[in-house]
């Protein structure tokens, strides 16, 4: 199972509003009703109006994710539930205010994502999604958590998401964004590539400002220190 | 077992009409006791192009209403054996058509017809969604260009998720593509996508090829379905068309451009 983990960055509740509504916007329809963690920033924002201004947003939050000491405190308040990431110790780490960033404890907190991303690794049974009917314009296909292989053509005005990679053994012609939650390895592979736009962890490029060169072609899209690459494949 | 056929687009003007009048009338012509109804509530047209506007007392409204039986509004056409209309209501709106009532109706009609045509209004509301929704096979009808080829994709997804067999999960409609007002001399000239093209992008197999015709024009507004029209190009690809549908095997016509001789040149035709 896979659930959304919502990262908050900020404190103010009003500027999380904004954002949260700026996202929505970007997808609207796409993440109703979806069950979220959320993952808290060091100075507490007030968790009961959090939790408000996302229900307004149509997300139910079910729980807080590592949740420090006064975030497990105010989760409880909120009627929350507490959850720890997968390869993380049962020891929630220690709170750490904004003055709390002692040198030393860096390195600590570097080797903990790491360690939990082998874990992800070696537990690997992200559900590939195998599409087999074309894509058509106007459906919207999302493989959560995995990679999303299309078996046919994905037509212009259709929208195909996977957090892991895409691969399109037809023709690419509406929208692919791999990498969706953020995942910078993601790739898009793909046979025929005549795409509106194509994207990897946010990084995207539309069809005019690609170089014609690539169009029509079999090619791979991969992410570079933010640059989009396309390359064609022989 | 009836056959319930959807003629459908996406987008307006591109020959649902023409098509679905057609083809009903076609496949009366080859015994098949065949009815067709106008979807397209408050924009009634079928009636014309059949040429039995002024026969018209009850409508599919009506019927869904139970304010007239199926007897009353079912509409006998004068030319062809076999063949019935059911005409739209135009005082009223889309929202007069239900599910249940399309349902009912189209049991009934079952019950005595070979085959239900369902002639779809443009769009991907409540009406073209009621005219697809019981479907069995859908003509999916296309002119070579970028905007109805579009459209008719996204009709084709509606076709495969919103339909009840598709809610249903049971055996999936079966997709016919019409390509209608092809003109293979502008497609040579790149004024018009080519049936590979609209092919490629849509990947449904082809059923037929209408050439743009004025006989279509004028048999439309003589109230003649086209494909009675003798010896007109499109009326010859309407029975072409529903000769392949009855699985018989017919190689496509009007699809190369005609060269055009010296004489014809020179008389600018």
């Amino acid at each position: 199972m896979t659930l959304t983990v919502l990262e908050i960055r900020e404190t103010d509740c009003d500027s999380i509003a904004r954002l949260v509504d700026e996202q929505l916007a970007r997808a609207p329809g796409f993440f109703s009703r979806m069950p979220v963690l959320l993952s808290l920033p060091a100075g507490l924002p007030d968790l009961k109006r959090v939790t408000e201004i996302l229900k307004a947003a149509d997300l139910s939050v079910v729980g807080v994710l590592d949740a420090g000491k006064a975030a497990a405190e105010a989760a409880r308040e909120a009627g929350l539930g507490l959850m720890s990431s997968p390869g993380r110790n049962a020891k929630m780490p220690e709170d750490k205010t904004p003055e709390d960033k002692p040198a030393e404890k860096k390195p600590e907190r570097n080797e903990q994502p790491a360690r939990a991303a082998g874990d992800t690794d070696s537990s690997a049974k992200s559900p590939t999604r195998l599409v087999t009917k074309p894509v058509r314009s106007g459906q919207q296909i999302y493989a959560r958590g995995g990679d999303l292989v299309i078996a046919t053509s994905v037509s212009e005005g259709a929208e195909v998401l996977a957090d892991g990679h895409i691969h399109v053994y037809g023709a690419l012609r509406g929208r692919a964004l791999a990498g969706a939650s953020g995942d910078t390895e993601a790739r898009i592979f793909c046979r025929r590539f005549e795409p509106d736009l194509v994207a990897i962890a946010g990084c995207y490029k539309v069809a005019e400002a690609m170089d014609e060169g690539v169009l029509s072609k079999t090619v791979q899209v991969r992410l570079d220190n933010d640059n989009l690459m396309i390359e064609l494949q022989e | 077992m009836t056959k319930i056929i959807v003629v459908t687009s996406g987008k307006g003007g591109v020959g649902k009409t023409t098509t679905s009048a057609s083809f009903a009338a076609g496949l009366a012509m080859r015994g098949h006791k065949t009815v067709v109804i106008d979807f397209d509530v408050g924009l009634r047209n079928l009636d014309l192009i059949m040429g039995c506007e002024r026969r018209v007392v009850f409508d599919f409204v009506n019927v869904i209403n139970g304010e007239a039986n199926l007897k009353q509004a079912l509409i006998r056409d004068k030319r062809i054996e076999n063949l019935y209309i059911l005409a739209a209501s135009q005082t009223r709106d889309k929202d007069a058509l239900n599910r249940e009532g399309v349902e009912r109706t189209l049991d009934k009609l079952s019950e005595d017809f070979d085959y239900i045509i369902c002639d779809s209004p443009a769009g991907i509301e409540t009406g073209a969604l009621m005219a697809m929704y019981y479907a069995d096979e859908a003509l999916v009808v296309t002119n070579p260009e970028v905007s109805s080829v579009r459209d008719s994709d996204r009709v084709l997804g509606m076709l495969s998720s919103k339909t009840k067999r598709a809610i249903e999960g049971v055996t999936p409609i079966k997709e016919h593509l019409v390509v209608t007002r092809y003109a293979p001399s502008r497609v040579g000239k790149g004024e018009m996508l080519s049936l590979e093209d609209v092919g490629d992008i849509l990947a449904i197999p082809l059923l037929g090829v209408v050439p743009e015709s004025e006989t279509v024009l004028n048999a439309s507004n003589s109230g003649m379905p086209v494909v009675l029209e003798n010896n007109a190009d499109a009326g010859g690809a309407y029975i072409d068309m529903v000769a392949r549908f009855l699985g018989e095997d017919r190689p496509m016509r009007f699809i190369e451009a005609t060269k055009k001789g010296f004489f014809n040149r020179l008389m600018g035709r």
